[in-house]
């Protein structure tokens, strides 16, 4: 029994972050200059040259044949920068593919020719995460679609700042499934970047109560505020802890892998949440600013937690698993 | 990362089973002090099947099992409803693995057997009425004379103080010392002339609380433990028992006593409804959410263990489970009486055992550190924020 990171995964996980925040400095959003329906373009290729969204496929299709549970470590990090929403659609589109047959599709995916946008609404035209989609993902529950899209529609920022987003009529879908591991994969890959923005959140919020002072002191001194951050610690562990259960319990077809894979979603949605909130109010005015990345990560938190539905949905599930084994 | 466990492991875990459900007592424990008959049976029970001082070293008659192995032995215990410590508590976790690391040879052969042996009670005289959570500030006069140290004060909050033969007593025995300096650990008989014992009943009935008078008590110099004027120390050693395995017995009850729940809310409506209350949004999706915090909290403690089995020292993070466990097991048996509302008035109904599951979760948010000191450790040692006090 292992639920822990070994040596070897933090040493790729290491690498992964130092290459995102190479790549994704948070003080670019400080700057006028940047576009970031152009700058969300740059990081999918980027992530696709990196092979991340085919970390677990076949070497076959340019894949790389990893564990379940290093893709969520590298999501983990991927979240943690606010990296594109289109890395989480197209790993998933691999996966369907793949599930399929279309192997060349997949590839495709793999390779970053075919980006992949995630369809964020019930209607199924609002279109996020790809300004250059030719292809939408449509996740619900168990049931996924992956359908073609023209890619001539007029882009926008999307209400997180930072993704494109865009109505666009969705064709038919030419690859439907059917599959409740496939859908709990698309679940816990969003726990893992909702996972990483809540650390972002707790380590954003440690930093400036250690640098900023107020009556003499630095504000990390006082207990209402201590208090504050030793809880966003609380909801980051509890929810980490529970990510890497529901990853070995999903990857090992344990027969509680959907309660694990439900529960995971919702702490990691209220962890990432409530320490984005927290964090504005620990930066004061500064973190209510354009500023400061805190409206950032609360932004994004509260996208993906739209774009996956209602929690109510979440906790019914729940409700329906049978009881936990111990 | 993986979830397995050893063959031999899996071998392990049947033994334990079997071995408590041919030993479990058919009797409930009696509450508070009036169960330490009952929990010196146990514990000889224990000892005569070999399983008594699971996480002490064989060499000193226990039964020396890795951290994996008593996470099983406590998963299989709260598993079967076995009883707790109960009066044994402080002896079993706190004083026994104390000697072990501190004692003299002397303090070893008088004491250690028969703390297995559950033939010791030992109580712990560390809070005081002006110092709880700044428990450093304790003022308990020990006065070296002779080959006495002689203990003058008080102490509060002593857990079976009125039944235990010996208490772990933590002094200030350099006169005019401050702080974490000048105390000394000393073993006290608690039949030693001078000691006066007063009951204080908790809020759920319990009359396990104690507060302990001392007038001029005479406990010789031999029973310090550690070196004297070096208490401070010697008391930390103690309370780092508690970390590692401590709360995984918790876990694995507050587990099952949740689903109990959800199983009573399946089967019983809320107050002036019909249907049953887990076809109620607002109860079956609090519920599920404390399933999902039920899974996390268990994650939790198989993360951090499986991380201790592979080498790391437990630490800081230990007050994170605690605060999260105490949290939990509060905001579930809230839930309980929330849904059982009106069916707790009644003194002799079925529910009231959830009644007192919800004083018993209020009070254990206090013992050990309150949940406001275990986040300023969470502060201090996890987080490195500068300090507050």
């Amino acid at each position: 029994m292992l639920l822990s990171p070994s040596d070897d995964q933090r040493a790729i996980v290491d690498a992964v972050a130092d290459m995102l925040a190479a790549e994704a400095p948070f003080d670019r959003w400080f700057l006028p200059q940047t576009d970031p329906v152009a700058d969300e373009a740059r990081l999918l290729r980027f992530g696709a040259a990196m092979g991340w969204m085919g970390f677990t496929a076949p070497a076959s299709i340019g894949g790389a044949e990893a564990d379940l549970v290093d893709e969520v470590l590298i999501f983990r990090e991927i979240g943690a920068r606010l990296g594109p929403v289109g890395l989480v659609a197209g790993t998933i589109a691999v996966h369907l593919a793949l599930a399929l047959g279309d192997g060349k599709r997949a590839a495709s995916i793999v390779s970053g020719e075919t980006i992949v946008g995630l369809v964020v609404d019930r209607a199924g035209s609002l279109v996020a995460g790809g300004a250059a989609a030719t292809l939408a993902l449509v996740v619900n529950g168990a049931e996924l679609a992956l359908s073609a899209v023209s890619a001539h529609a007029a882009h926008r920022v999307a209400m997180d700042g930072m993704s494109s987003i865009a109505q666009i009529p969705v064709a038919t879908p030419d690859l439907v499934i059917r599959d409740d591991v496939l859908g709990l994969r698309f679940q816990l890959l969003v726990a893992a970047v909702q996972q990483g923005l809540a650390e972002t959140a707790l380590a954003e919020s440690n930093a400036y109560a250690k640098q900023r002072e107020q009556f003499g002191k630095p504000i990390g001194s006082f207990q209402a505020v201590r208090h504050r951050i030793a809880d966003m610690e609380m909801r980051a562990r509890r929810a980490e802890a529970l990510l890497y259960f529901a990853a070995v319990a999903l990857r090992d077809g344990r027969p509680d892998a959907a309660l694990q894979v439900h529960a995971a979603l919702t702490l990691a949605h209220a962890a990432a949440r409530h320490n984005a909130e927290v964090n504005i109010a620990n930066h004061g005015a500064i973190g209510v600013t354009m500023e400061n990345i805190g409206h950032l990560l609360l932004k994004r938190a509260l996208f993906w937690q739209f774009a996956t539905g209602p929690e109510d949905a979440l906790l019914d599930a729940l409700a329906d698993c049978p009881p936990p084994q111990v | 990362m993986d979830l397995e466990w050893s063959a031999d492991d899996v071998l392990f875990r049947e033994e334990v089973r079997v071995w408590l459900t041919e030993n479990l007592p058919g009797e409930t424990r009696p509450a508070g002090t009036s169960g330490a008959d009952f929990d010196r049976a146990w514990q000889k029970r224990l000892f005569a099947g070999g399983w008594a001082g699971i996480n002490w070293p064989s060499e000193y008659g226990g039964r020396g099992l890795d951290l994996t192995r008593q996470m099983i032995w406590f998963e299989e215990n709260a598993k079967a409803g076995a009883p707790s410590l109960g009066t044994l508590f402080v002896a079993q976790a706190h004083a026994g693995p104390t000697l072990i690391a501190l004692g003299t040879e002397q303090q070893k052969a008088r004491h250690l057997s028969g703390i297995l042996r559950g033939d010791e009670i030992w109580c712990q005289g560390f809070s005081e009425p002006g110092s709880g959570s700044d428990l450093a500030s304790l003022r308990a006069r020990g006065t070296v004379d002779g080959d006495d140290i002689v203990v003058s004060g008080q102490k509060i909050w002593t857990s079976f103080a009125d039944v235990a033969d010996y208490q772990e007593l933590l002094v200030r025995t350099e006169p005019g010392s401050t702080r974490h300096a000048g105390l000394s650990w000393v073993i006290c008989d608690m039949k030693a002339p001078g000691i006066t014992v007063h009951p204080i009943r908790k809020m759920n009935g319990d009359a396990e609380f104690c507060s302990v008078f001392y007038d001029e008590v005479r406990i010789p110099a031999a029973n310090v433990v550690g070196a004297i004027g070096q208490g401070w120390a010697t008391a930390m050693a103690t309370l780092g028992f508690e970390r590692g395995t401590a709360f995984i017995g918790e876990m694995v009850t507050l587990l099952l006593r949740l689903e109990r729940l959800i199983e009573y809310a399946k089967t019983h409506p809320l107050a002036g409804a019909t249907r049953p209350a887990w076809r109620d949004d607002a109860v079956r999706r609090r519920l599920s959410m404390h399933r999902a915090e039920v899974a996390a909290l268990r994650a939790l403690n198989y993360a951090n263990l499986s991380r201790y089995a592979h080498g790391a020292t437990p630490g800081a993070e230990g007050s994170l489970v605690r605060l999260f466990t105490v949290q939990l097991s509060q905001a579930i048996e809230r839930a309980a009486i929330d849904i059982m509302g009106p069916a707790l008035l009644d003194p002799e109904g079925a529910e009231q055992q959830w009644m007192s599951g919800y004083l018993h979760a209020i009070i254990h948010g206090i013992g050990g550190g309150t949940s406001d000191i275990q986040r300023e450790i969470i502060a201090d040692r996890v987080l490195g924020l500068p300090r507050s006090r």
